[in-house]
């Protein structure tokens, strides 16, 4: 019979009733019953009985009051709840029975009215109602005095920030991906969250407002718009100095005052909320993609954007491949960069400090295991199982290493998120206009090297944002798209990661540098030099004080400084530049400070590593090529150039093998614009070593820079090039 | 009561895990577990008996309300008590948590005393 189901889930009903335990309904009943009474409201409507579905709308009522707790008689509610499920019965009865309904609802109805205050048949309201009773507002005090907590929250806090202003950028891009918008609302939710039980009532505030702002862009109730991107730039910035505020106060520091209207925020925020959608959203991405990459013109996607637009209606990609504009293959490229997300890998969060013992000790076992490996080699009659045995061991020891390096590997792109939102702010203090891309941001590096290298790639940024990119209106004079194109990118090369910054800017005036290098006396002939050798001059002390450079190329402002400090990071700088159609730095670090390429070298007993990048020539100079010149001290002459000699065992004082240049070998050695000879005995080899710190006592030694174990368990000293010279300057 | 049992916090943001974490040893509970996110705590609930789940309900990956159905569709661990913890009173999300066979939830902030009240209603059940 078609009533059977709808029977038989009211009889269940019923009897899930009596067998409860007590006269009230706790939550796991209530959401039992709820399911069964949507169930029988489904099932009813579908039938069209509808006192049976009034009922049971008005018993759901009744469970989502007992759920929140709102009922002001619980006992009554109860028995209204149970009055009705039994008046469902009597109806389900009579349906049985001859087909038809009869019976007085009404009494039921109107109880329910009167227990719930909300007449049947209306929508339950969706706002955030009434809140709970049990809700207090008081927060238990010892929560608040627990500092640690406080700390907790800061850290993590600032942490959820960045994460904040990573996923911001990308929305920006992307104003329809919601999993962004998701990605930005759950940090301020938590903020908010925890600011709640610590009772810091301006941030819970200003975390909330952002949050309901965000919650309304998540429900398409307002458009995300580069405004109010902004905005949320801006609040996040105010959450972030109010906790920075905290963290002062609590660390019994001077608190810096708030310099912000909070209530100006919080009437721009309100005003936003306002706003609503926009009725054309910014639809044609992938058009927009193909003219940037220079596939299609923009007359060429007017043209498609009507083709596609008439019937029958196509998709902007199959409109312009239809046309022959562009291939299937270039606009799936398109396609895929638009949708392109960043890999989501799972984490896990260790304390560095961890890792950096996990780390050193695994660089113990690898000397321990060098030392093995040596006494084997004297060993005559070692066992063939034990060679076999330890050779396995060597390979286990040596894939340990490499993990446990990758272990503090993190992705650049936290580094370029950042510098895309300096990017941006610059270039809207400059009144530019800037599209940022950014690619290889899955490229890792090491945790170390994160923070060294930030400073002067953003120094590069800035100057590509200042002197690289043209004023809009010179863009267009110029024939260029009025929005610039910065873009970074990242990749692994050999051992390195290479970072490029490039610009679509002016690019670099190499008339005007070397001219510049002449009169300044930096060369005495611009003859010979290639393209790449005159654009490096701009890293030159000499070469890039602010003023003169800027009129001279629009470039180098302080760029010796980055010089130095990439060079510092073991580090190369490269230029590449076309005039008029902008310019790439290429920088390429070392992917780890904790190893180093080191040419081993002996010193009558001693061993030294000399980093191979320092590392020029070696040579034996002839006895005719080494000279006294007074006032400089002992020179020797490499191919013609002139290069002061520095005998190692005078300057650290020991016995070598042999004390005349021409008998020993010169090491060639450069750094920050000069060249000297190292004096030593012998070369042993070419050998990765794990740099050691020498500890505290004797960090400011001049001339080296740390230790390593060697093979054979011996220190050797790792020299620092830059001291050997300021030393040998002094001598 | 049996103050013995073992609590799984599921928390992204690590502070607030920490703030029930006190709460709870306020009001006697020290055998406490911690998840960051839905899937690391069904990882937890497979690994080791848990008697209580006390979830927050935005969470990446997988949200509360994902979780607790996941942990009801699991044979094993279907009659694990679960308490939601959510944001004001955000009705829609309380009552399908509650379709979804959630054993109780709290607003954030609580005090411990309305922990206390809300943990000995669910247990008391059992």
């Amino acid at each position: 019979m078609e009533y059977d189901a709808l029977i038989k889930s009211i009889d269940e009903l019923a009897s899930d009733l009596v067998f409860l335990d007590s006269r009230e309904i706790d939550i796991p009943s209530s959401g039992k019953f709820m399911n069964s009474l949507e169930e029988i409201i489904k099932e009813a409507g579908r039938l069209h009985v509808s006192p049976l579905v009034q009922i049971a709308t008005g018993l759901n009522q009744i469970l989502q009051k007992m759920v929140f707790d709102t009922l002001p008689d619980k006992g009554l509610g109860f028995g209204t709840f149970e009055s009705g499920i039994a008046l469902m019965q009597e109806i389900s009865g009579t349906l049985q029975r001859n087909g038809e309904f009869s019976g007085d609802i009404q009494p039921f109805l109107e109880a329910t009215t009167k227990l719930t205050g909300m007449a049947l048949n209306m929508e339950t309201p969706k706002e955030q109602g009434a809140q709970p009773p049990d809700q207090e507002t008081q927060v238990n005090k010892t929560q608040v005095q627990d500092l640690s907590l406080v700390k907790d929250f800061i850290a993590e806090g600032l942490e959820y920030i960045d994460e904040i202003e990573v996923n911001i950028l990308n929305l920006e891009q992307n104003p329809e991906n919601a999993d962004y918008i998701n990605a930005i609302f759950r940090p301020f939710h938590s903020i908010k969250g925890v600011a709640s039980f610590l009772n810091l009532e301006n941030i819970r505030h200003l975390a909330h407002n952002l949050e309901n702002l965000l919650d309304k862009a998540r429900n398409n109730e307002i458009t995300v718009t580069p405004p109010l991107i902004d905005l949320i730039l801006d609040g996040a910035d105010v959450l972030k100095t109010m906790i920075l505020q905290l963290k002062d106060e609590i660390e019994n520091r001077p608190v810096k005052p708030l310099n912000v209207d909070l209530s100006a925020l919080a009437e721009r925020i309100q005003n936003a909320e306002k706003m609503g959608t926009d009725d054309t959203p910014d639809k044609k991405k992938l058009g927009e993609i193909l003219v940037h990459d220079g596939v299609i013109t923009n007359e060429d996607l007017d043209h498609a954007l009507k083709v596609a637009k008439t019937p029958p209606a196509k998709k902007i990609g199959e409109a312009l491949i239809e046309e022959g504009k562009a291939t299937p293959k270039q606009v799936s490229q398109a396609l895929r960069r638009q949708s392109e997300k960043a890999v989501d890998a799972s984490t896990l969060r260790v304390d560095t400090r961890k890792l950096d013992d996990l780390i050193d000790m695994v660089g113990e076992l690898v000397i321990t295991q060098s030392m093995i490996q040596q006494d084997l080699s004297q060993q005559v009659n070692a066992s063939k199982n034990l060679m076999r045995d330890i050779s396995q061991f060597f390979r286990i020891t040596s894939s340990l290493q490499r993990t446990s390096m990758r272990l503090r590997m993190i992705p650049i792109k936290q580094t370029f998120q950042r510098m895309s939102r300096l990017i941006r702010d610059l270039a809207k203090n400059e009144g530019k206009s800037v599209n940022i891309e950014l690619i290889g941001e899955e490229t890792e590096i090491d945790r170390n090297m994160v923070d060294e290298i930030y400073n002067p790639l953003v120094h590069m940024v800035r100057n590509a944002v200042d002197h690289g990119l043209e004023s809009p209106e010179d863009r267009i004079k110029a024939g260029k798209p009025e929005k610039g194109l910065i873009c970074l990118r990242a990749y692994h090369r050999g051992g390195n990661i290479v970072i490029e910054i490039s610009d679509d800017g002016r690019g670099l005036n190499k008339e005007k540098i070397a001219d510049k290098a002449l009169r300044k006396g930096v060369v005495s002939s611009i003859e010979g030099l290639t393209d790449q050798e005159i654009y490096m001059m701009i890293l030159l002390p000499g070469l890039s004080t602010a003023d003169k450079i800027t009129d001279v190329s629009g470039r180098g402002v302080g760029m010796d400084v980055v010089k130095q400090a990439v060079e510092k990071l073991r580090g190369k700088i490269e230029i590449e530049s076309k005039l008029g159609v902008g310019t790439t730095f290429i920088t390429s670090f070392p992917l780890t400070l904790a190893i180093i390429d080191g040419m081993l070298v002996k010193v009558g007993e001693e061993i030294y590593v000399i980093p191979t990048t320092a590392i020029r020539k070696t040579l034996r100079p002839a006895k005719k090529d080494c000279s006294h010149v007074v006032g400089k001290g002992e020179i020797v002459n490499v191919m013609g150039q002139l290069l002061p000699l520095v005998r190692l065992y005078e300057l650290f004082g020991i016995e070598p093998e042999y004390k005349e240049p021409w008998d020993a070998i010169a090491v060639v050695v450069e750094g920050e614009g000069h060249a000297q000879c190292l004096l030593v005995d012998r070369i042993i080899g070419k050998a990765e070593v794990v740099i050691k710190s020498l500890g505290s006592d004797l960090k400011n030694i001049k001339g080296v820079s740390g230790g390593a174990i060697l093979g054979d368990g011996r220190i050797g000293l790792i020299l620092d090039t830059e001291g050997l010279f300021a030393l040998n300057d002094r001598k | 009561m049996d103050k013995q049992i073992k609590v799984l916090i599921v928390d992204d943001f690590a502070t607030m895990r920490k703030v029930v974490r006190n709460l709870l040893k306020q009001i006697g509970y020290e055998n406490i577990v911690e998840g960051e996110d839905g899937v690391n705590a069904l990882k937890i609930l497979k690994s080791q008996k848990i008697d209580l789940i006390i979830s927050d309900w935005n969470m990446p990956n997988m949200t509360g309300l994902e979780l607790l159905k996941a942990v009801r569709a699991d044979e094993t661990l279907k009659a694990t008590p679960f308490l939601m913890v959510t944001a004001e009173a955000l009705q829609d999300n309380v009552i399908a948590a509650v379709k979804a066979g959630v054993s109780n939830y709290i607003v954030k902030p609580f005090t411990a005393e309305v922990l206390n009240e809300k943990i000995k209603k669910i247990l008391e059940k059992l």
